[in-house]
């Protein structure tokens, strides 16, 4: 029995089999990717292979960093520290912990500088700072291990690029580096595995503990004829939600939207005011200050409920938590299964998450989500690959660095997966690009960024490396306000274009708080606490999650099962008699028929597409169907859709048949229609804003700057003109065009779909009026025009009507 | 709203004024031409700090400044404010742009000092420009760079760079840069091809006129300014 064992023993545990099989193949030398649901015991098995074995070396020479924990959230160190620091200290071995965050102090960086610990807690965005030190290779060669934690979160995303890069760094400086990767199943593991370790590194992938059990179920509404086929934020359901929350212990309330958790937290308060103190509010625009109240709240258990979104999909230790709410669509399946980890934190606890329909065809995403989950069906998450912006910014990091060999540092960005397929042209362009600005044959006036002298690439003046090492990072924040209370107290962040159509003495919900608007100054809204409890909610953009591919795909076989009269979920059986008006007005269509809805009504002709392929794909479509038809018959759509189907609606009637369907379902020239369907440019010019920031192009600034710094910044969507007109073959104009299209679009995914389209049995309906299906796409659309008030009025006189046919 | 050809005639003071296309306001009876907020040398300034922004932009402005003063032939041209953006700006490559315009145009330029003009510094050679503090009469009119809140007018200004949502097919809102026309003054739309706009909000009896490309739109309050339905 090793000291682990004996600690294992001490706190009456005895460690899992995978823990025994992480720690043995550290000892080997190897490194790897250990997978599982939350609260397992990953965090133990990925740190006690390095804290064992380095542990002597560690405690005869203590200076030198030898093991980086890299963890997505700053907001997760503290508690990380923690978790790590328990066992080492209870088995007394001498490492020396300490974290490094954004949120760090100066004094306790500059004394990191003198003297690493032998473990550092940090983020992606403060390792890549160390490397832009002009020393920081010297003290990070003493690494033998780096663990990053949550790797499902920075995968796919450009923090994950950018993460690759440091690690292909860090493999240099410090040879025989292991790599630990600590994530949540997803359904391309080994891709996920090779992206972390690096291509070529051989590696294991390492499944934890399975057997922990995970309860997904519905509350049903109770009376199916008077639940909404539509709703708005859907808190219909509040009654039986009050009662799941009395009757539990502990219960997060996880949202889609931060609308919708304010409207839910709003609502919970006003059925129950006494629970002021006990219920609290969580989101991503909330002050941080007001966030790590409630997370205190929750651990200490003095929290009886929290609403919140996926602000708290991560974190440590929740283990008070009993019960998981997930109200309205999960939307995909390993979402539902980590927001059901955050229960019953504990290995051999049971995990429960009970989903809360907002309206009738919720219950299907439901019931298919937990077909899916129980089959392993889970969503993939594809690496970023070649993304020249993360690339420029890397390149003028090592630059303000230590400097680099042109050779050199091109094997070593080849060695991520990212950015092993980077051709020699996208590479030269992107060395041009940091030294002279344009291309080679365009080399700007003025410009110097990184000065080449003797073969080395460096940032000479001091005040261009110190300025790019306050702009280092991926994440671009929205344009957001600080809402500030008139006494002083901040609330958290709102969205400048919904402030900015407030006008004084108006009243908005914001931070659980009814808020009178005063004015803007500043940067910032000033707000007092209204007097009267209702406004509306602001919305943030980005906060509407498409459905997964793989939820979409188990969504048509629950329909295909429906319409052959299976129903073998409670859900579905409570949706027989909505599902019975669909059949009855139009058709359930099987998972090989592509349903067309053709409705007329007095707002004109309506087309209703089912595709079931999520939010993003079905916009695409709309635009591309919408495109093709008015290329052959003058009429002019407006489009509106869901996750299940999209509409296109005509002041005129459009003849539509099988073939027509089957030839707007083309696989043939999609790029090219995608590019002439949509403004494209306008979205490019967007999509340029984030690309432009990573890349260096615009200049942030910084708090207390003068007002002469402040002429040197320009908003990225003039910089995307002046780029256009002055140098159109920049290629991150191209590559914000190719990220519309494949991120904003999802382009590739669209050609699937459109080739599954192509091959399906086109069914045409005409219902006498908008079906069970269509009803939730047409308030969608009405949802763009009306105000909150009048569109929940306008859904509840509709569901009136439907009701009134119904009975 | 109406659509409008290149230029569209508005009286102010008494005396008519030709709000163009081209970014410009001409005085016909006098033949003075008046434009606002060029920021020449934006680019050189922002590229002089490490910021990769492709030169020409400045160029383009003066070349465009040329091609009007050979069309109008005006007698003097003033500008309302932020010739330069900022220290730096005057980079050769500027300089000699400008000048080759200036030794072509052999009437006036006059300039009312405007923010950004004040922050570049002294200008070291002699451009060919009459510098003049805010507060200065032509005719009727008072020139500012920074609109006056009140007082009588009429007036011309800069320094806001004005611009005006308008929304079109598929819910889709494209700013166009403007005139705006309110308190008995004017407000030019930025002249320079490197300079963004402020989306304005239109107070009733206010006007906006709008560039589209090579037209100009005129939006009043009175109507409802987000359902205009606007095709290229």
């Amino acid at each position: 029995m090793d000291a682990r064992e004996e600690w294992f023993a001490q706190q009456g545990w005895q460690p899992f089999a995978f823990q025994h099989q992480v720690w043995q193949a550290y000892a080997e030398g190897k490194s790897g990717l250990i997978h599982s649901a939350t609260g397992t015991g990953k965090t133990l098995a990925a740190w006690l292979g390095p804290a064992f074995e380095h542990s002597d070396e560690v405690a005869q020479d203590p200076e030198g960093l030898r093991v980086l924990w890299i963890t997505p959230l700053r907001a997760l160190a503290s508690d990380t520290e923690k978790s790590l620091r328990k066992p080492i200290d209870e088995m007394g071995l001498a490492w020396r912990i300490e974290r490094r965050t954004g949120d760090t102090s100066s004094s306790q960086r500059a004394r990191q500088k003198r003297s690493m610990p032998s473990l550092l807690v940090t983020t992606p965005e403060s390792l890549t700072l160390m490397l832009a030190q002009p020393d920081g290779a010297d003290r990070l060669s003493r690494l033998r291990a780096v663990v990053v934690d949550e790797w499902h979160e920075l995968m796919g995303s450009k923090r994950g690029v950018q993460t690759e890069l440091a690690l292909a760094r860090l493999r240099r400086m410090a040879p025989g580096l292991r790599t630990w990767g600590v994530s949540a199943t997803l359904g391309n593991l080994p891709e996920a595995a090779r992206t972390l370790v690096g291509p070529g590194h051989p590696h294991e992938v390492i499944e934890g503990y399975r057997e922990k059990e995970i309860v997904i179920d519905t509350i049903l509404p109770e009376r199916m004829d008077r639940f909404p086929w539509a709703g708005h934020f859907g808190t219909q359901m509040l009654g039986p939600v009050i009662r799941a929350i009395e009757e539990s212990g502990s219960t997060l309330l996880f949202t889609n939207t931060r609308a919708m958790a304010e409207a839910w937290y709003q609502q919970i308060l006003a059925k129950r005011p006494e629970w002021a103190e006990t219920v609290g509010l969580h989101h991503g625009s909330l002050d941080r200050q007001e966030r790590d109240l409630v997370e205190a709240g929750i651990k200490s258990g003095t929290l009886r409920a929290v609403v919140c979104t996926s602000s708290l999909d991560l974190g440590v230790d929740f283990s008070p938590v009993e019960r998981v709410i997930q109200l309205g669509s999960p939307k995909g399946v390993a979402r539902l299964l980590q927001r059901a980890g955050r229960s019953g934190h504990r290995p051999g606890q049971v995990s429960r998450v009970t989903c809360v329909p907002t309206h009738a065809l919720e219950l299907v995403d439901m019931s298919s989500a937990r077909d899916a989950a129980e089959a392993g069906q889970i969503e993939r998450r594809p690496g970023i690959k070649n993304a020249l912006d993360v690339l420029a910014q890397h390149l003028v990091t090592v630059a303000a660095g230590p400097g680099f060999r042109r050779d050199e540092l091109l094997a070593e960005v080849r060695q991520s997966a990212a950015y092993e397929t980077l051709s020699d042209a996208q590479w030269e362009w992107c060395l041009d690009f940091v030294v002279r600005g344009g291309d080679s044959l365009r080399a700007y006036p003025e410009y110097q960024r990184v000065v080449e002298r003797d073969g080395v690439y460096r940032v000479e003046s001091e005040d261009l490396a110190h300025r790019h090492r306050m702009t280092i990072g991926t994440i671009v924040s929205d344009a957001a306000m600080t809402v500030r209370q008139m006494n002083g107290a901040v609330l958290g962040t709102v969205e400048e274009s919904f402030l900015s159509r407030l006008r004084p003495g108006d009243t908005f919900i914001f931070a659980g708080k009814a808020l009178q608007f005063i004015r803007i100054r500043d940067m910032t809204a000033w707000v007092k606490r209204a007097t009267k409890p209702h406004g509306n909610i602001p919305r943030w953009a980005g906060g509407r999650l498409p459905l997964s591919s793989e939820l979409s795909r188990a969504i048509r076989l629950s329909l295909e099962r429906a319409r052959f009269g299976e129903l073998p979920t409670p859900e579905m059986q409570a949706l027989a008699s909505v599902l019975e008006v669909q059949a009855k007005w139009s058709c359930i269509p099987a998972s090989d028929e592509f349903l067309v809805e053709d409705v007329e009504d007095r707002e004109g002709f309506h087309l209703f597409f089912y595709p079931f392929e999520g939010r993003l794909v079905h916009e695409g479509l709309a635009a591309l169907f919408a495109y093709r038809i008015s290329r052959t018959t003058p009429v002019t759509f407006t489009m509106a859709c869901n996750d299940y189907g999209f509409e296109l609606l005509s002041a005129q009637p459009v003849s539509i048949d099988d073939v027509r369907v089957h030839n707007l379902a083309s696989p043939e020239n999609l790029a090219e229609d995608i590019l002439a369907s949509l403004n494209s440019v306008e979205m490019a010019r967007r999509q340029f804003r984030e690309v432009a920031r990573i890349a260096g192009l615009v200049f942030e600034g910084y708090p207390g700057m003068g007002k002469s710094a402040k002429q040197l910044q320009a908003s990225a969507s003039l910089l995307f003109d002046v780029f256009v007109k002055y140098d159109p073959g920049n290629l991150l104009l191209e590559q914000a065009q190719r990220e519309v299209l494949e991120r904003q679009l999802e382009q590739s995914r669209m050609q699937e779909v459109l080739e599954r389209l192509n091959r399906s049995m086109v069914v045409i309906t005409r219902p006498p009026r908008p079906t069970p299906m269509s009803f939730p796409i047409l308030v969608d659309h009405l949802r763009e025009t009306l105000t909150s008030e009048s569109l929940t009025e306008r859904i509840a006189r509709m569901t009136e009507e439907f009701e009134s046919i119904l009975n | 709203m109406c659509f409008d050809a290149g230029a569209l005639d508005r009286t102010l003071g008494g005396e008519t004024v030709s709000l163009r296309a081209d970014r410009c306001l001409y005085w016909p009876r006098k033949r003075v031409l008046f434009v606002a907020d060029l920021h020449l040398g934006k680019g050189s300034s922002m590229r002089a700090i490490g910021l990769p922004v492709p030169p020409g932009s400045s160029a383009a402005t003066i070349l465009r400044m040329k091609s009007l003063t050979e069309l109008l032939q005006p007698k003097e041209v003033v500008i309302l404010g932020d010739l330069w953006h900022a220290r730096g700006s005057r980079s050769a490559e500027v300089c000699e742009a400008w000048m080759q315009w200036r030794t072509s145009f052999a009437s006036a330029v006059t300039l009312i000092i405007g923010n950004h003009d004040r922050r570049s510094g002294r200008c070291a050679s002699d451009l060919g420009i009459d510098e003049r503090q805010e507060g200065e009469v032509r005719g009727p009119f008072t020139l500012f760079h920074h609109p006056p809140s009140s007082g009588p007018g009429p007036w011309l200004a800069g320094h806001i760079h004005p611009g005006v949502d308008v929304i079109g097919r598929g819910k889709q809102s494209l700013r166009l840069s403007c005139f705006h026309l309110a308190n008995a003054g004017c407000v030019l739309p930025a002249f320079g091809d490197f300079t963004g706009t402020a989306r304005i909000r239109l107070q009733p009896g206010e006007e906006a006129v709008a560039l589209a490309g090579d037209r100009l739109l005129s939006i009043r309050p009175t109507c409802e300014i987000h359902n205009i339905y606007y095709q290229k």
